[in-house]
């Protein structure tokens, strides 16, 4: 339980990708939910699109260790991630959100955005019960920053309510400053504006679009059904259909390929619309 | 193929596996963390402080029984904050505190008879606990509800059964004596108290440094997030291992105490009879709050005293109790003055005070 130095990744500038999905399949049981997926997130927002069901969600999770994928390779600026633990993956520098906000409902909104940042403690849990100053620097620096991503993301009005007075998407933006304290290398964001009204979503591509000002070679993976947001946001997007990638480019021309078009239109059809 | 898919996909622990109306009680405590923290420190470490001279003055005002009793209560409150942290900020329900606690008692009386300083033993007893916690733990952090509450039970139950085997040192099924230390010059129920009182006002501050900051924190991201902290780079089962051996460490430091203040000790004791009283002071004082434990073990010694004479059916009763307060007020005594704190009748009374205050 001692404090784990960041096990932070050399930088590089430029355009080489941050993750690349290299022949990724995973399927369950006799259901294919992921063929021979290959894909570059470069630094920026990416998005991933796709009909419900088509496996976005088990892309990320493949990135963040809740799932090994059964053939290919998932690297992270080079080195490959398959075997680390969420929590060593995590450490790398990878952060992300959950379809549904899942925050510590009693702990106030700053609170649990310091949860985030739990690898950028430099001093172990036993620093912090003998109260050396450099823990309670630590704390208070980590508690710092929090504030200002909270501000950063239009909720500094209440930082020290507790997380569960806050409606859903409040608590979503929250998520995702949570994921933005680890000062990821990636962030994944699984659907981040469902639920959010206008000026919520205003807040967090502001809030974003800042904090990749800051870190240029950081990359952005966006899950979204909101295909407005993702035009708005992303240089190139790929789309994703029944676990294969059956396109990727610049959004608006992604989205009048007919192939897609077909995708969502049958799908939409399937659903009963 | 249908969202189903990617279900599975998803690490879609829940929470937790407890119980239902446990979880409710654990998630009832408001923000008790950061509520501590936040604004008149300093008054509440004078308040604190004050108390804790009062209370030191208690053997030079009162009689031998209410300072037995108030020994006793305090020795429950040590254990109850071990129990706490496992139950009510790591989430998980490990029934091995009773046998922790016995761990505590015996380990200590033990020593003691083989010439080993009182005062020593605490720390020992403790270490050992610890360890043995850890070996509890190991297999238990992976188990959920009420999986890991059967096998903890049972390893519990093992463990006092060992102290019937191990007669030559424990007195086997009938018992032991334990020396008492006495500090020089004051008499023993003065003693006793003394230390019990230091004890648990060392145990209470450390462990509340502990949990009103990042510690505290992750136990409760492990407790509410389950296996998803592990996105936030947090290990869930390090925590959870750790939160047994810490609970199973303050176990012993109360049980080492208990046995000063029992002077005999069988192991007997250290079952279902006290295991679960343990359980009604966690959740009467409040799961996963901070000043919990002290409101429990002082409601649990009002019980004791009412259940005196029910013999064999102690247990029941206690465990009725545990059921109704589970069921009427999940979140403890805590949440019951935060409750009323917060009701329209205080929220009343507080504006008109304001507002008096005001004209005057």
């Amino acid at each position: 339980m001692t404090a784990t130095a960041p096990e932070t990744v050399p930088r590089h500038a430029g355009d080489t990708p941050v993750v690349e999905f290299t022949g990724v399949g995973k399927s369950f049981g006799g259901n294919t939910v992921l063929e021979n997926v290959t894909l570059a997130v470069r630094p920026g927002f990416t998005g991933l699109i796709g009909p419900n069901g088509a496996g976005k969600t088990t892309c990320l999770n493949v990135v963040s260790g809740y799932l090994q994928p059964d053939a290919g390779d998932v690297t992270l600026r080079g080195e490959s991630v398959l075997g680390l633990s969420p929590a060593r993956v995590a450490r790398r520098g990878v952060s992300r959100t959950f379809q549904t906000p899942r925050l510590i409902p009693n702990l106030s909104a700053v609170e649990n955005v310091m949860v985030g940042g739990s690898r950028h403690f430099r001093r172990g849990h036993l620093a912090e019960l003998l109260g050396l100053p450099s823990a309670r620097r630590d704390e208070r620096e980590q508690r710092e920053r929090a504030y200002d991503l909270l501000d950063a993301l239009g909720l500094g009005a209440h930082p020290d309510r507790p997380a569960n007075a806050f409606p859903i998407g409040s608590q979503k933006i929250i998520e995702v400053a949570r994921a933005l304290l680890n000062d990821p290398a990636l962030l994944m964001l699984d659907e981040p504006a469902a639920g959010l009204g206008a000026e919520d979503v205003d807040h967090l591509v502001d809030g974003l679009n800042g904090w990749l000002r800051e870190r240029p070679d950081a990359a952005v993976l966006i899950i979204e059904h909101d295909l407005e947001l993702i035009t708005r946001l992303c240089p190139t997007a790929a789309v994703l259909h029944f676990g294969r990638i059956i396109q990727s480019g610049a959004p608006k021309d992604v989205l009048r390929d007919p192939v897609v078009v077909e995708a969502y239109l049958g799908a939409d059809l399937a659903a009963g619309d | 193929m249908s969202e189903l898919t990617t279900q599975p996909a998803a690490p879609a622990e829940a929470p937790s596996a407890l119980p239902a109306a446990v979880t409710a009680g654990i998630t009832a405590n408001g923000a008790a963390g950061h509520a501590a923290r936040r604004g008149s420190g300093l008054r509440k470490g004078i308040v604190a402080i004050v108390a804790l001279v009062l209370l030191f003055a208690l053997p030079f005002v009162s009689n031998t029984y209410v300072v037995f009793v108030v020994s006793l209560t305090l020795v429950y409150a040590v254990s109850t904050l071990g129990f706490n942290l496992l139950v009510g900020w790591s989430g998980q329900i490990g029934l091995a505190h009773a046998a922790l606690f016995a761990v505590g008692a015996y380990g200590s009386s033990v020593a003691v008879a083989a010439g080993v300083p009182f005062l020593v033993t605490i720390p020992l007893a403790g270490i050992a606990a610890a360890l043995l916690a850890v070996v509890i733990g190991f297999p238990a952090i992976r188990l959920r509800g009420f999986f890991l509450a059967i096998a903890t039970l049972a390893l519990g139950m093992a463990i006092v059964e060992l102290l019937n085997f191990a007669a030559p040192i424990t007195g086997g099924g009938g018992g032991m004596n334990v020396q008492v230390f006495a500090l020089p010059g004051i008499n023993d129920a003065a003693s006793t108290y003394f230390i019990v009182l230091t004890v648990a006002a060392i145990m209470f501050f450390l462990v509340r440094r502990a949990l009103v900051g990042r510690f505290g924190r992750t136990l409760q991201a492990v407790r509410d997030l389950g296996q998803l902290s592990g996105s936030l780079g947090v290990s869930a089962l390090r925590y959870r291992l750790v939160a047994f051996a810490l609970s199973g460490f303050v176990a012993a430091v109360a049980g080492t105490l208990y046995a000063q203040l029992q002077t005999f000790i069988f192991p007997a004791m250290f079952q279902m009879n006290l295991l679960v009283p343990m359980l009604v002071m966690v959740f009467v004082g409040g799961a996963g709050s901070l000043w919990g434990p002290l409101i429990g073990a002082a409601f649990a010694i009002v019980l004791i005293e009412f259940f005196q004479d029910l013999g064999d059916a102690q247990a029941i009763a206690y465990g009725i109790v545990l059921m109704v307060v589970i069921a009427l007020l999940p979140g403890g005594l805590t949440s019951l003055f935060r409750t009323l704190g917060s009701s329209r009748f205080a929220q009343r009374l507080y504006r008109r005070r304001a507002s008096t205050e005001e004209t005057s």
